[in-house]
């Protein structure tokens, strides 16, 4: 017992003469814990945040829109009947791809967004409202809405703010009543599910496609096989839908003889979990690596740390051995010294992870923009800290054990065994440049072996480091590098021309526009089916030289009907590729396509199809090139030239449906109902050309309909808002995350730096009694340090690219990739780091005292 | 008669603990060109000290230190390190060679700060290696392969292989039998007698008899001075009794 206090005495008198390295690895292992607790805490809570979310709202699980009057009675029936579904909800929706929103800022951006009533919303769930005015208010607002809890976590709002929807150039503000905890309707990819007024909802139905939902509750399990549908690679362990769709959606069209594919859209408890925190997942095992670096660093500054103390130690460690103390217990004076240092980090960590749990929870409240409940999972940080002090228990114990390698003899000989010293590495009487960089080389090859250790830190550092600034590279500027991803078109406008109006003539007329550079005419999206299996978006176009944000990967565009370019995702789930042949169906027409090109892209589930127009033809033979997609010119003005559409072609069919907004004469108000119906008689009847007449006392009122826009909107916009809180969060990630790896290869690299001068002090001062200054040992220093920089960083670039192309491909299904001038830059600034960092920690050097080491 | 180095109203005072020790208290002296001067004393007297502030080791606490015409008192630490390069050259009782480099490239690494490297520099070095006895077999080997008295052969080349004003040495026998202790003596008298000037410390009678000079100091000032022939010019046994009679003056 006596000799081991003495053992353990020796270890405090250790932690006191290094405090600076004791410090780093505390530091260290703090982060270790920290991050490593975090991530433990937090992967349970996101997975959980979800799903206690979701049912706290009391939603349904799954539900089935039809648009496009698509639906009939007996498709409920089949749910009941054939899927064994009880409590079938039928609700009435309003549909809208890409809305028109002006934000707080006054800027429109574009959701997908679907309106209910509140009895159809308390059909759907329990309507669990967050944040409301008072019921008084509430009755006050001519134009109430309540917005899902996304607008006010991620969006600002605030509860009285007005929110304006954007049609046909005019405003529809809309008071926000209150916010809602939503289980669907949460984001903008499957639409934010707006709540309005019955006055508003109808309203906005002459804006909006009416659509019909069934909502319900299915149980996957009572289903057995799984299902693939919207294009998403599905295998029995993973299916993410609770029911087979696509089965039930081919029962509907045997049963109606209608082909309703196109009309049904799905909403799924598993499709949504996963839209929602796949990003935040992504973003935790980030940190995870992070974590694994920060581990990696420690322990080799532990084993630095024990070499160097053996090291320097060696002739006190043979007077205990000489004295009886068995190699074991002098080893366990090391091992200690790591518990005691490695144990304090770890433990601060998992304290200061459980304190971080309130302000995690905030955070994936935001990322997920739900209310988080359920338990903190505090306790999961003690295996974490257990761990962590287990590995630096075994990690220190292996390397203190090479003391049972030093008998008192050699020992008391520091170590040395006989007086061999291998071949003399780069001779000075060879030296051709500068001395310093002669001694750093040779310092560098004579100790090798001793860079391994800090290459491989330096390494997963730099892989970090390379991650961040290709992410940052990738993502500054905004969205545009992420919607150069797409594989679709994203022009500044996208116009839909009404059935017979005469497409290449309005292009014509539009060319001529001083602020149009390009228009390009396509076909509006549809789902077609895949060798009978998952859909896909098909992409048109003539020629596909004139698109400007669809790239091809392999092979070249398709220049026949016969022809197709499918997804890189697609050929691999398929296993086909360039030469083979797939069949394509779509309204009851199943035609087969040669595959000549593979795209990689994000969009649309990574599924699309891109054909031809007389290729798509061959399946809908009456579809022609009605859909203009207009590029303006460089700082045109998108509002203005929306207002010029307008006025030259007028407004569009949506925009002209809301008749009761305008207000003026009475022969306007006659003229604007008679727009209002003309409208609706088009977008839902399929009507080209009307005239009216209304006889107002002795006088007639006549019209013609004269409309040829459907529908205006832009693509680029709706885009562009989805990803830019992805881009944001991943802004954030990537710059705290690079400036932390940029701490902790400072703090690395500054202890090694450290350690070479006390382990060299004596060389070092018999050098400046030579005439070597302190500038010219930190350059030595610096130098010698150089190459293991250089590899590793070098190697590392290389990875980096893989790894993030890797994560682009899970995270956006892309590998994007960013100018390899990038790594290179990216990689000589980390070069240049590590040098300046263990130059000016090689100051210590300035302490090292000629006279000191002569009275020694 | 060529003053090399002069001191004046010389100070070195430590600090420890808040206690002020003073161990060099207004020293007044002049190292001349040529001369082979000894510094002698008891222990604690300060010795090593005043070496080491007159070689631009240690800066002074108060006083001037002019050194061939230049003020170095002033000097910052990096300054004083390129001072050194040119002018002075150290034998330390230590030794003190690079443990992890060869016979000729220790040498070389005192050189090669100072000038570039060229064929001249290493047949220098080797020349100068051979001259004390180092052979060519031992240009390879590492400081631990060498005995003590070929290690400070070794050292002894390359405090003068950049040809500095004046050679210091502390104790330079103070750790080598008494074979070893002769070469070594030897290789330093003969570096005298080639007009190099030296400054060495010791408390040893046979290695002070190399000097033509010998202060005495107790604290922290020069007390007495002894001055002698050229080492082999005069009778040995007068020389040692002149010697032993001025270190018994000074009470030695």
């Amino acid at each position: 017992m006596v000799r081991q206090m003495k053992i353990f005495r020796l270890s405090l008198f250790n932690l006191r003469k290094n405090r600076r390295e004791a410090v780093a690895i505390v530091f260290l292992t703090f982060i270790t814990s920290f991050l490593l607790g975090t991530f433990f805490t937090s992967i349970a809570k996101i997975d959980k945040a979800f799903d206690s979310s979701f049912e706290s709202t009391g939603s349904v699980n799954t539900a089935v829109i039809f648009l496009d009057g698509s639906y009939r009675d007996v498709y409920r029936d089949i749910l009941a009947d054939e899927y064994g579904i009880e409590d079938i909800e039928k609700l009435n929706v309003l549909n809208s791809i890409g809305a028109s929103v002006r934000g707080r800022d006054g800027e429109k951006t574009s959701y997908n967004m679907y309106f209910v009533t509140e009895e159809s919303e308390r059909k759907m769930e329990d309507f669990k409202i967050c944040e409301s005015l008072s019921d008084e208010q509430i009755g006050a607002l001519e134009h109430p809405i309540w917005l899902p809890l996304y607008f006010s976590i991620t969006g600002g709002y605030k509860v009285g703010d007005t929110f304006t929807m954007v049609s046909g150039g005019r405003d529809y503000p809309f008071t926000v009543a209150a916010f809602y905890e939503t289980g669907f309707g949460n984001e903008s990819g499957s639409g934010f599910k707006m709540v309005v007024s019955e006055h508003d909802y109808m309203l906005l139905s002459g804006i909006y496609e009416s659509g019909v939902m069934l909502a319900f509750n299915a149980d996957r399990s009572d289903y057995g096989s799984s299902d693939a549908s919207l294009g998403l690679v599905i295998t029995d362990e993973n299916a993410l839908y609770e029911f087979p769709i696509t089965e039930y959606i081919e029962r509907c069209e045997e049963e109606s003889s209608e082909n309703i594919n196109q009309s049904v859209s799905t909403l799924s408890i598993r499709v949504q979990k996963l839209m929602e925190t796949s990003y935040v997942d992504a973003y935790m095992y980030l940190s995870a690596f992070f974590a694994i670096i920060t581990m990696a660093a420690s322990l080799f500054l532990i084993r630095q740390k024990i070499s160097n103390d053996i090291e320097a130690q060696m002739q006190q460690i043979g007077v205990l051995e000489a004295l009886g103390y068995r190699s074991k217990e002098i080893s366990m004076s090391y091992v200690y010294e790591y518990v005691i240092t490695g144990g304090i980090g770890a433990v601060l960590g998992a304290v200061a992870a459980v304190a971080f749990i309130p302000v995690m929870t905030g955070i994936i409240r935001t990322f997920i923009n739900r209310n988080v409940y359920g338990g903190s999972y505090s306790l999961r940080v003690i295996p974490v800290a257990a761990f962590i002090v287990a590995v630096i228990l075994i990690f220190a114990l292996l390397k203190a054990g090479i003391i049972k390698n030093y008998p008192p003899v050699i020992a008391l000989r520091k170590g040395i065994r006989s007086h061999h010293f291998g071949k003399n590495v780069l001779p000075l009487e060879d030296t051709k440049t500068n001395i310093n960089l002669r001694l750093a080389a040779k310092g560098y090859l004579k100790n090798i072996r001793h860079s391994i250790g800090a290459g491989i830190c330096i390494f997963l550092a730099a892989v970090a480091f390379q991650f961040g600034i290709a992410t940052s590279s990738i993502i500054t500027g905004g969205p545009d590098a992420l919607l150069k991803s797409m594989g679709m078109e994203m022009a500044d406008e996208r116009i839909t021309l009404l059935e017979g109006t005469d497409a290449a003539g309005f292009t014509e007329e539009i060319l001529a526009f001083p602020e149009v550079r390009k228009v390009n005419q396509t076909i509006d999206f549809l789902y077609l089916t895949v060798e009978d299996q998952a859909e896909g978006v098909a992409v048109v176009y003539d020629d596909y030289a004139t698109t400007e944000n669809i790239f091809i990967s392999e092979g070249r565009f398709p220049e026949h009907d016969n022809e197709i370019v499918i997804s890189t995702l697609r050929s691999e789930t398929y296993g086909c590729g360039i030469g083979d042949s797939i069949f394509i169906e779509g309204s009851g027409t199943k035609k087969s396509y040669i595959i000549t090109g593979i795209l990689t892209h994000m969009s649309n589930n990574r599924m699309n199809l891109y054909m031809t127009s007389d290729g798509y033809r061959r399946i809908f033979p009456n579809r022609r090139l009605d859909v203009l997609e207009v590029y303006l010119e460089e700082g045109a003005d998108k509002d203005a030239f929306e207002r010029k559409i307008t006025s030259i072609y007028g407004a569009s069919v949506n925009d002209r449906s809301d008749g009761s907004a305008v207000e003026g004469t009475l022969e306007e108000r006659i003229r604007s109902v008679a727009d209002e119906q003309m409208s609706i008689l088009i977008s839902r009847y399929g009507v080209n050309d009307i005239d009216y007449a209304v006889k107002v006392g002795d006088r007639m009122i006549t019209g013609r309909s004269n409309m040829v826009i459907r529908e205006m909107n832009s693509l680029k916009d709706l885009a562009i808002t989805q990803m830019e809180p992805i881009i944001g969060a991943l802004s954030g990630f990537t710059i705290g995350g690079t400036l932390f790896i940029c701490v902790v290869v400072a703090v690395l690299l500054s202890m090694i730096a450290a350690s070479d001068v006390r382990r060299q002090r004596k060389e070092l001062g018999i050098m400046k009694s030579m005439g070597y200054s302190s500038k010219d040992l930190m350059t030595q220093i610096a130098l010698k340090f150089l190459p293991t920089s250089i590899i590793s960083v070098g190697l590392a670039s290389i990875a980096s690219v893989f790894v993030a192309g890797k994560f682009f491909e899970l995270g956006f299904g892309v590998p994007m990739m960013a100018h390899g001038m990038i790594h290179i830059a990216a990689g000589i600034v980390l070069i240049a780091f590590c040098y300046a960092v263990t130059y000016f920690a090689a100051g210590r050097v300035k302490k090292v005292s000629v006279t000191e080491l002569m009275t020694e | 008669m060529t003053s090399v180095l002069t001191t004046e109203k010389l100070c070195k005072t430590f600090s420890n603990g808040g206690v002020q020790q003073h161990v060099i208290k207004n020293l007044d002296l002049e190292i001349i060109e040529g001369d082979f001067t000894v510094i002698m004393g008891a222990s604690g007297s300060g010795k090593s000290t005043l070496l080491y502030a007159l070689s631009g080791m240690d800066k002074p606490s108060m006083g001037k230190i002019v050194f061939d015409g230049e003020e170095i008192q002033g000097k910052s630490n990096d300054q004083l390190a390129v001072f050194r390069r040119g002018n002075c050259g150290f034998v330390f009782q230590s030794v003190y060679l690079l443990e992890n480099q060869t016979v000729l490239d220790n040498v070389l690494t005192g050189a090669l700060i100072v000038k570039k490297n060229s064929p001249e520099l290493v047949a220098k070095a080797k020349d100068l290696l051979k001259k004390v006895g180092i052979g060519e077999e031992l240009w390879k080997k590492y400081p631990n392969q060498l005995s003590g008295g070929e290690a400070q052969r070794v050292g002894i080349v390359r405090a003068i292989i950049n040809e500095p004003k004046i050679l210091f040495a502390d104790e330079p026998t103070g750790q080598l039998n008494s074979s070893s202790s002769k070469d070594v003596l030897d290789i330093i008298t003969e570096l005298h007698k080639n007009g190099q000037s030296i400054v060495m410390v010791t408390h040893d009678l046979k290695t002070a008899l190399r000097g033509t000079r010998v202060l005495f100091l107790r604290d922290g000032n020069v007390v007495g001075e002894h001055k002698m022939a050229p080492y082999g010019s005069d009778d040995i046994r007068t020389r040692r009794a002149g010697l032993q009679d001025f270190l018994d003056e000074m009470g030695w």
